[in-house]
């Protein structure tokens, strides 16, 4: 006989609202059935009410935590329309705002999955790291969570050097203390006991359901596209990707925290070499043709594809989320598992539901 | 494998089918297909050309031309490129063959078209709205041509 008990959408550990049916036999879950939209805003009707220029705040506000990067993607996808070419300076301030963006995304999540198998201490301690990079970007960029760095063109706001002197202050604190983090979450006998052989996506599967980011690298497929020729500027900062090979929650953890490690080597390196200069080349006239996006996000792959129809407003703003991605991969590797497990694994894909529904 | 080879492969193979195939830079190509052939085609460039991953599905609307778009984005995991594969449906009757059993992940990026645009995909496993409540479902929310667009929603909730 199986149950048929309610996950979400409100859920103690899982703050996203999601909803999943599972059904139950003996505390072992067979089935899983989404249901979503409880966050559906329609922000893809939305922007044709907005002028290009608008429609990159909207892009901000989808999701508070990768807010980043949804904004530099679409800014991108832009000048892809008008066919500019940003300036060095401006591509190397949206890598770092980019990177700080996944540094504090990752600790958010660190933090949120070491509530969800109960270590509640261990969760403070991220979200006091993660305070100090929210910190320095308010410093450094004017806003804590939706930061407007970037802007069809280049970056609407540069660095000068006292920004740039607490950048790798908070750097240099944080590196340590990111140590620290991976000292408790890779080698603690709890955690790796609750985690090991969780949930275990195979190579083949995570390749072909197309799920994106840490779920696909915590796989042992090697794919970042900082890693490819959608983003150029990370071939000069000298960037590899981060690869686990055995496919479960545990292997997903020590993908973020090898990613935490090398987002802060990134930010160190496109520092040394930012140039002096302008920071954003002019924009005239109204967008034209269509193209398409891809950025890593701290989640994985988001996908944005624009169409102008010469007027201010775009014909078609289409944005794949990595979330929407992970989901229907996550439902294939919960039948098995226990009950009580189900929050933990559904927060190793780092859920975003936000992001998903738009 | 680079996106002259690929776009030369295409066009060679199904002559009839493929129209307007065009190489925007050295990792971005685009090209119209035949509606009724969209699924061969999605199986020939897995098959053939490498292209295993898809990006994306999406709807578009063109109000003035009296058609639908269906634009599909695939990449690879092997070679740079990324190409945007475009099939033109009559608004009337929008139908394309579903491409989940070429692309497994399909699935719901062809859901999400569905309740948005209201393109019927056929032979999908599973053909159901996605986000949307379900007595919203012949709206077609993302077209445009109800009455006070682009302002209004499709039930004029705003």
């Amino acid at each position: 006989m199986t149950t048929i008990i309610p996950f979400g959408p409100q859920h103690p550990v899982l703050p996203e609202p999601v909803q999943l049916k599972l059904e139950i036999d003996n505390d072992v879950v067979v089935g899983a059935l989404p249901s979503l939209g409880y966050v559906h805003r329609g922000l893809e009707k939305f922007i044709n009410t907005k002028d290009y220029n608008q429609t990159t705040y909207i892009c901000e506000r989808i999701c508070g935590i990768c807010s980043a990067l949804h904004g530099i993607t679409y800014t991108r996808a832009v000048e892809k329309l008008f066919n500019v070419e940003v300036p060095e300076r401006g591509q190397y301030l949206r890598v770092i705002t980019g990177e700080l963006n996944r540094i504090h995304s990752h600790l958010l999540w660190l933090g949120l999955f070491a509530d969800g198998f109960g270590f509640e201490s261990l969760f403070y301690e991220c979200w006091k790291y993660r305070e100090a990079v929210l910190d320095v970007l308010e410093r450094t960029t004017g806003n804590r969570v939706i930061h407007s760095m970037s802007k069809v063109g280049g970056a609407s706001k540069d660095f000068t050097d006292e920004h740039i002197n607490l950048l790798l202050k908070t750097l240099d604190t944080l590196e340590p203390q990111v140590k620290d983090l991976e000292r408790v979450f890779v080698n603690n006998y709890t955690v790796k006991k609750r985690l090991v052989g969780l949930a275990t996506m195979s190579k083949q599967l995570a390749y072909e359901a197309g799920t994106a980011g840490p779920t696909l690298r915590g796989s042992g497929n090697s794919i970042d596209l900082r890693d490819s020729s959608d983003w150029d500027i990370y071939k000069d900062l000298g960037f590899k990707p981060a690869v686990e090979k055995d496919g479960d929650c545990y292997a997903r953890t020590k993908v973020r925290i090898t990613e935490l490690y090398d987002s802060i080597k990134l930010i160190r390196n496109a520092i040394s070499k930012m140039p002096k200069g302008e920071i954003a080349t002019p924009i005239k006239g109204f967008p034209t043709g269509e193209a398409i996006m891809r950025t890593e996000q701290p989640r994985g792959e988001v996908v944005y594809y624009v169409k102008g129809n010469g007027t201010k407003n775009l014909e078609r703003l289409k944005i794949r989320t990595p979330t929407f991605a992970n989901i229907p991969s996550l439902l294939l590797t919960l039948p098995g598992i226990k009950l009580a497990d189900v929050p933990l694994v559904v927060l190793t894909i780092d859920p975003c539901i936000s992001c998903t529904e738009r | 494998m680079d996106v002259t080879e690929i776009l030369k492969s295409l066009t060679d193979t199904f002559p009839e089918v493929i129209s307007e195939a065009t190489a925007e830079s050295g990792i971005r190509a685009r090209a119209y297909v035949d509606r009724e052939k969209a699924r061969e085609v999605c199986q020939y460039l897995k098959d053939s050309l490498q292209f295993d991953h898809l990006c994306s599905v999406c709807g578009v609307d063109y109000i003035k031309r009296n058609e639908l778009e269906v634009v599909y984005h695939i990449a690879s995991y092997n070679h740079p490129v990324v190409l945007m594969l475009k099939a033109v449906l009559p608004r009337e009757n929008p139908e394309i063959e579903s491409a989940v059993p070429v692309y497994w992940n399909a699935n719901w990026y062809e859901r999400e078209t569905y309740e948005l645009f209201g393109i019927m995909f056929k032979n999908h496993p599973n053909l159901k709205p996605l986000i949307l409540p379900e007595d919203m479902l012949g709206e077609w929310p993302l077209r445009k041509d109800y009455k006070g667009f682009p302002n209004a929603t499709a039930r004029n909730l705003v």
